[in-house]
């Protein structure tokens, strides 16, 4: 049906390698918790750490190489919703479905 | 205008006959961000259920702790967060990849635009290529769809994630032959933007497992 | 302004009536017609699998058949109505009328269109298979394979331990199929809804049915996958051994029923909405008012749609779930009680002052409004967790769900379906016989299901194959039973009028009914390419004001609503076999699974290749 050719905005190349450049410094980042022990001494301030950088990544994705930060607002209403969704849904089923029978006999 | 033949196919329409559509917005976007959002429900239940049962494996092999198997032989913690930091960082460089192409496409740079979709799914390639070592070093190790909770949680979800990929690269390299075939021109490069949308989507989902799955540990006082 | 003379167009190619023809179609009317008539022969399936169920439960302790099958009967019965009947009705409608009522020539994608509807078909006969299957298999019995183990299939009856024979995998494969079928309608109409509306078509102005579709293709889309997600779950653990609800290695059977319900309730509202719709339309047809409160009554929807999405675990309030969670969902419920009021108030309002035309649509529609009251009702004394301790898995849920079911979705199908016949057939059916379908239908529904209330307090439990004179159920049992056989025969007075109209009934012209939305503005039935001139909207009721102006004075009956602008080139989308051959694929992909001793790779395999064959010609030919 209708075809929009979006002519990239000029730089558009230089914010995709920007963008690259910091998803690479979190992806090392993130890896560096795995070896650093005081970070998997204090779980939940790890949690924290990585759902940041989690956050950050996914959203730097979405924004600038799904283009959602640029482009039409319904885009943005059809995908947020359903993640909210997703992401209450998981916390309330996490939540519910918590058989404690035989809870971490391994650890 | 005459009336067609009422055999064969009917001319190709001239861009006046599609009346402008409601939202002015195109009916391709339009569906396939909707798809996406119906995906975040998909992979939202397979992530929920990986997190319910995040620490309930009755046996081992564990994702982030020992174990001794029956035969004696100690396994440990299976997940490899160093590779798969690796493999994690090459489906990113693929969404660049990805988005490089879509640029191509849209400046109508064959070179660029040819290059760099055949880059995207050689990293997505490379991306199922680590997978499948993964898989099968864990299953060497013991761990099975049928061995614990969380086999059979892990291969379920990171299986349908690389379902997903193995589709993409499908539509990558499809898109690659056509433009080979017939340069695609920058005003049916919504289809190639299409194809971006679905490729990014499941880079994020991979951030998001590769968060939940692999970085943060399995504690012992419960909860996360 | 005279009529012009009519527009030169494109002609379809194949406008035949062959088989070919109806194969390979793209158009939506088309399509509708194959939903219509595939869903109602489920409905009469389904129907009979009920009466099959009222017959064994007429009188204490008979056995006309065994408990085994029994359990079949009721499984295949909801899972019919639900799947293969209710929602493909609904999506008959969607198909043959959204289009029409916003000015537009087809829907979005059409031959996605046609390819939801082949998948439909594919899933719906796998699902039913069991009949085939069952007749070769050792075990004697047609119904050895029949599902059983009820609509929801709850875990750990449906693991492979419990369930050994294939009975569950027809319904676990079958479901899964058609999940797709669904969800590739939902993206369809949401984008048809949203982007195709004809010029001055604002979103307020669209038809309360057009809205109410918007809501359930939006609930589709986002409750769909949750079940699909469960169904993996089975799926997996009943073929290669995973451990997703077996409790034995970890798992909690209770996770099916979280997935199960995530969708379950959602699709309940997906089952609802669409006659509510309908019933919006024809109450202000009927009573020659424009319907009261439209823009609450369309608000009234939304609010259930997302609300819907809260409740889920009111189905689980027996499961020990705890107070906290119990008394949440006690109350996220009982919240939904509210719009769904206000909907019924606003269809009052539209009653009252209104100049009552007594067609049998409205006699639909106002059965409709008055049953559903009462299951509405009874739905909010479940809605209470200490009540319904006492009410689950009694018969009292059972006459819940057949006043809200068959009171309110089948019923405004039924408005639907007297509503529009004349636009999708031009003739009338006979308005007398239909009163008489309508009366007997509403007596027997009521003798049928009423008794139910009682039974259920009087402690009858839902899916047991007999019982024991001494209960005491005797009385409403055969009362119950008396209520259906009289249901299936008013069904036949239908069947008779339906025959009988489509080939002999009156001419029913453009507007029979002289209505006020955009799908009476066109022929009855419609041409191919829908409307010679794509209308400009100004108002919620176009078609009326087409007719007699903002001030009510009468113009020339078939006046072109508005229509500006230059003539236009009508291209239509072609004809193709391909999204059926894709259809087929995932058919025979899935039926590797089906067939006991079948090389299950070549089968999978070949069934991947005629997918991906029919993608890739569907993908690579041009759409018109």
């Amino acid at each position: 049906m209708e075809a929009h050719a979006h002519a990239p905005a000029p730089g558009a190349v230089r914010n995709y390698i920007l963008v690259l450049c910091i998803l690479g410094v979190l992806t090392f980042l993130e890896c560096m918790t795995y070896f650093i022990p005081w970070f998997q001494e204090h779980r939940q301030v790890l949690f924290v750490a990585i759902s940041i950088m989690g956050t950050v990544k996914f959203g730097l994705v979405v924004a600038f190489y799904m283009h959602l930060r640029h482009d039409a607002v319904f885009y943005r209403e059809v995908f947020i919703i359903p993640l909210v969704l997703a992401i209450v849904i998981t916390i309330i089923v996490t939540m519910l479905t918590s058989i404690r029978l035989i809870p971490y006999q391994h650890l | 205008m005459a009336a067609h033949a009422t055999t064969g196919p009917v001319a190709h329409a001239p861009a006046a006959a599609h009346p402008p559509t409601s939202m002015g917005l195109p009916h391709l976007k339009l569906g396939f961000w909707t798809f996406l959002g119906s995906d975040c429900l998909f992979f939202g239940s397979l992530i929920a259920t990986y997190m319910a049962y995040r620490g309930h494996s009755l046996t081992g092999p564990y994702s982030h702790s020992p174990w001794t198997a029956p035969d004696g032989h100690v396994v440990n913690h299976i997940l490899n967060v160093p590779v798969t930091s690796i493999s994690a960082f090459v489906l990113l460089v693929s969404s660049f990849a990805m988005v490089m192409a879509l640029n191509g496409f849209q400046t109508n740079n064959r070179g660029r635009a040819r290059l760099w979709i055949f880059l995207t799914a050689i990293f997505g390639l490379t991306f199922l290529g680590f997978q499948s070592f993964e898989f099968t070093e864990f299953y060497l190790n013991g761990l099975s769809l049928s061995q614990n909770l969380f086999g059979s949680t892990f291969f379920v979800l990171t299986g349908f994630h690389g379902t997903h990929v193995a589709f993409g690269v499908l539509w990558l390299l499809t898109l690659f032959v056509a433009d080979l075939r017939k340069p695609i021109p920058p005003s049916k490069a919504i289809n190639v933007e299409t194809c971006g949308l679905y490729w990014h989507f499941v880079d994020i989902v991979w951030i998001v497992i590769f968060a939940f799955v692999y970085l943060i540990p399995v504690t012992e006082k419960g909860g996360f | 302004m005279a009529t012009a003379a009519p527009l030169p167009q494109a002609e379809p190619a194949y406008s035949g009536s062959g088989v070919w023809s109806w194969l390979t179609t793209v158009d939506h009317k088309r399509i509708g017609i194959l939903y219509g008539v595939t869903a109602f022969s489920f409905f009469l399936v389904g129907g009979l699998e009920a009466l099959a169920i009222r017959a064994q439960l007429m009188r204490p302790e008979q056995h006309l058949v065994t408990g085994s099958a029994f359990n079949g009967l009721f499984t295949m019965h909801a899972t019919t109505m639900i799947f293969l009947a209710i929602m493909p009705l609904g999506a008959a409608f969607f198909n043959y009328m959204i289009p029409l009522m916003i000015g537009a020539r087809d829907v979005a994608f059409p031959r996605l269109n046609a390819f939801s509807y082949w998948v439909f078909l594919s899933g719906a006969l796998l699902m039913n298979s069991f009949f085939v299957v069952g007749a070769f298999d050792a075990a004697p019995g047609w119904l050895s394979q029949i599902p059983n183990t009820g609509w929801f299939g709850y875990a750990p009856l449906t693991e492979r331990q419990f369930s050994p024979n294939l009975a569950v995998d027809y319904w676990m494969i079958g479901l899964q199929i058609l999940g797709v079928s669904s969800l590739a309608a939902g993206f369809n109409f949401i984008v048809t809804i949203l982007n195709m509306r004809a010029p001055g078509m604002t979103m307020m102005r669209l038809p309360v049915f057009v809205w109410m579709t918007l809501v359930v293709q939006f609930l589709v889309v986002f409750a769909f996958p949750m079940i699909t997600v469960g169904l993996i779950f089975l799926t997996f653990d009943r073929f290669f051994g995973t451990n997703f609800y077996i409790s034995g290695n970890g798992g909690d059977p209770l996770l099916w029923q979280h997935l199960f319900w995530l969708f379950g309730h959602p699709e309940v509202y997906i089952l609802i909405l669409p006659a509510m719709g309908i019933v919006s339309e024809v109450l202000p047809t009927f009573s020659r008012k424009p319907l009261f409160g439209a823009p609450f009554v369309i608000f009234s929807g939304i609010v259930i749609g997302l609300l819907g999405f809260g409740v889920w675990s009111h189905h689980m309030f027996t499961t020990g779930l705890g107070p906290v969670a119990d008394s949440a969902f006690a109350v996220t419920t009982m919240l939904i009680a509210i719009p769904t009021a206000v909907k019924i108030f606003n269809w009052i309002a539209t009653l009252w002052g209104g100049h009552i035309v007594l067609k049998t649509p409205m006699y639909f529609a106002l059965g409709f409004v008055a049953l559903f009251i009462i299951g509405g009702l009874s739905g909010v004394m479940h809605a209470s967790p200490p009540v319904d301790l006492h009410h689950q898995d009694s018969y009292f849920v059972v006459a819940h769900i057949h006043y809200v079911l068959f009171g309110g979705s089948i019923f405004g199908l039924f408005a639907g379906i007297y509503y529009w016949f004349p636009k999708m057939s031009g003739r009338m059916l006979d308005d007398g016989l239909g009163k008489l379908h309508f009366w007997l239908m509403f007596i027997a529904m009521n003798v049928t299901f009423f008794p139910m209330h009682f039974l259920g307090v009087d402690g009858m439990p839902r899916r047991i194959f007999t019982y024991y004179s001494s209960d005491g159920w005797d009385t409403w049992n055969l009362v119950a039973s008396l209520g259906a056989f009289l249901l299936g025969g008013s069904m036949l007075i239908f069947l008779f009028n339906f025959f009988r109209s489509v080939r002999a009934g009156a001419p029913a012209g453009n507007d029979p009914w002289d209505a006020a939305t955009l799908e009476w503005a066109t022929t009855s039935p419609p041409p191919l390419h829908d409307f010679d001139k794509i209308p400009v909207v100004t108002s919620s009721r176009p078609f009326w004001d087409a007719k007699y102006g903002a001030h009510g004075a009468p113009k020339a009956k078939q006046e072109a609503v508005g229509g500006h602008g230059a003539a236009e080139h009508i291209v239509l989308p072609n004809p193709t076999i391909w999204p059926l051959v894709t259809a087929l694929g995932i058919l025979i992909f899935w039926t590797s699974f089906m067939l006991p001793g079948a090389p299950v790779f070549e089968v999978t395999g070949l069934g991947v290749l005629v997918l991906l064959f029919g993608l890739f010609s569907w993908l690579f030919e041009p759409l018109e």
